[in-house]
């Protein structure tokens, strides 16, 4: 939770490295990863944020610590996914599922979008160039090639 | 969520962490690595997607030919090496009462949320990620932002702070110096303890608090209860 939690929080405006990146059906277990979509990871901050609250304010520490923790690390690679997005070794990727366009406007020429972009109100906030998004119900989405 | 309902299950069955770190360290990262492989295959490529680098190889074992398995590189899974040993010391250190332990264990509507976030969406459960494009997909970024909106712009400037180095926070070309000190699976370990060192600086351990605060609705009187 404190993952996904942070990962939406850090990724307020994440940029995705060109990565090779691919057309490729898109699988049926996709759906089953996102089981509860956005509006799941909503209901996770919520219910969370409830927990927090009412622990003893040792234990509420020890919450901070794992989220410091946590997001040192999402905080970092996402920072070095902007770093490296221009780089001839680009570092991690979203892939979006949350989109309205087809994949082939995405092209490997463009850097790919991500996935929290599509569903992520920093979208606006960081005006930055982004190529079309795909879509997991159109079948299309962008991925790594075969490393 | 894993390192802390981990952690308070620790406490509540072999007791504090400062008397028992080893079986604490133990519990973390066995529990830890077995979470980041089952997460990996459930979503890795799918939510998110390591590119692989010369810092951070496809993980040995995601060399079987599984095509689930082509995306998952080294460098998360040496994540639950490190996470685990810097909890545990926040814990020790920290030396929470056990008498609280099992009421800090996270309730059983925390723990089916987690369950239902990898588990196959039921016929017309709303889904408004699974179902997006078009209006649905407006929705979903309604309800992320009311959820995130306190944080989005401080947690976006943090970010880029990291990306270009600011004073006081160690920087992605930092990070990338670490990643190529050294061959992999070295290297990729010095690249991820610079990332992680970021947890001990004062200027981020002071930002990545206030987003906590803010994400938890914290006020002033609950940051010092909670110090």
């Amino acid at each position: 939770m404190l993952r996904l939690a942070t990962i939406f929080a850090l990724c307020a405006a994440a940029d995705a490295g060109r990565c090779a990146c691919v057309p490729g059906a898109v699988p049926p277990n996709v759906t089953t990863s996102l089981a509860g979509g956005n509006n799941g990871t909503v209901a996770l901050l919520s219910a969370l944020r409830r927990v927090v609250q009412q622990a003893a304010p040792c234990h509420r520490a020890l919450w901070r610590e794992a989220f410091l923790l946590c997001a040192a690390w999402e905080g970092s690679h996402i920072a070095l996914s902007r770093h490296e997005a221009a780089a001839a070794q680009p570092y991690f990727v979203f892939p979006t599922f949350c989109g309205e366009s087809s994949l082939a406007s995405a092209s490997a020429a463009a850097p790919a979008p991500s996935a929290v972009d599509a569903a992520d109100p920093a979208f606006a906030i960081s005006q930055r160039p982004r190529a079309a998004s795909t879509t997991a119900s159109t079948g299309s989405r962008t991925r790594c090639g075969t490393p | 969520m894993i390192l802390y309902a981990v952690g308070a299950l620790a406490q509540a069955v072999v007791g504090p962490a400062a008397e028992h770190r080893d079986a604490w360290l133990f519990l973390e990262e066995l529990v830890g690595n077995l979470s980041e492989l089952k997460g990996d295959e459930a979503a890795n490529g799918l939510q998110w997607t390591y590119c692989t680098t010369s810092y951070n190889p496809v993980e040995p074992w995601g060399r079987d030919g599984n095509p689930s398995h082509r995306n998952n590189t080294l460098l998360p899974q040496l994540v639950w090496v490190d996470v685990p040993v810097n909890f545990t010391d926040a814990a020790v250190r920290l030396n929470c009462s056990s008498a609280a332990a099992a009421r800090e264990l996270p309730p059983p509507e925390l723990a089916a949320l987690l369950r239902r976030r990898l588990r196959p969406a039921a016929a017309g459960q709303a889904d408004l990620t699974a179902r997006a494009g078009g209006s649905e997909c407006t929705v979903s970024k309604a309800a992320l932002s009311a959820a995130f909106s306190a944080v989005l712009n401080s947690s976006n400037a943090l970010c880029n702070d990291l990306s270009a180095g600011a004073p006081g926070l160690v920087g992605s070309a930092a990070v990338l110096q670490a990643f190529r000190s050294a061959e992999p699976p070295r290297g990729t370990l010095h690249g991820l303890r610079a990332m992680l060192s970021n947890s001990k600086k004062e200027v981020f351990r002071a930002r990545a608090t206030g987003l906590w605060d803010a994400l938890m609705e914290f006020k002033d009187g609950d940051l010092a209860s909670s110090e």
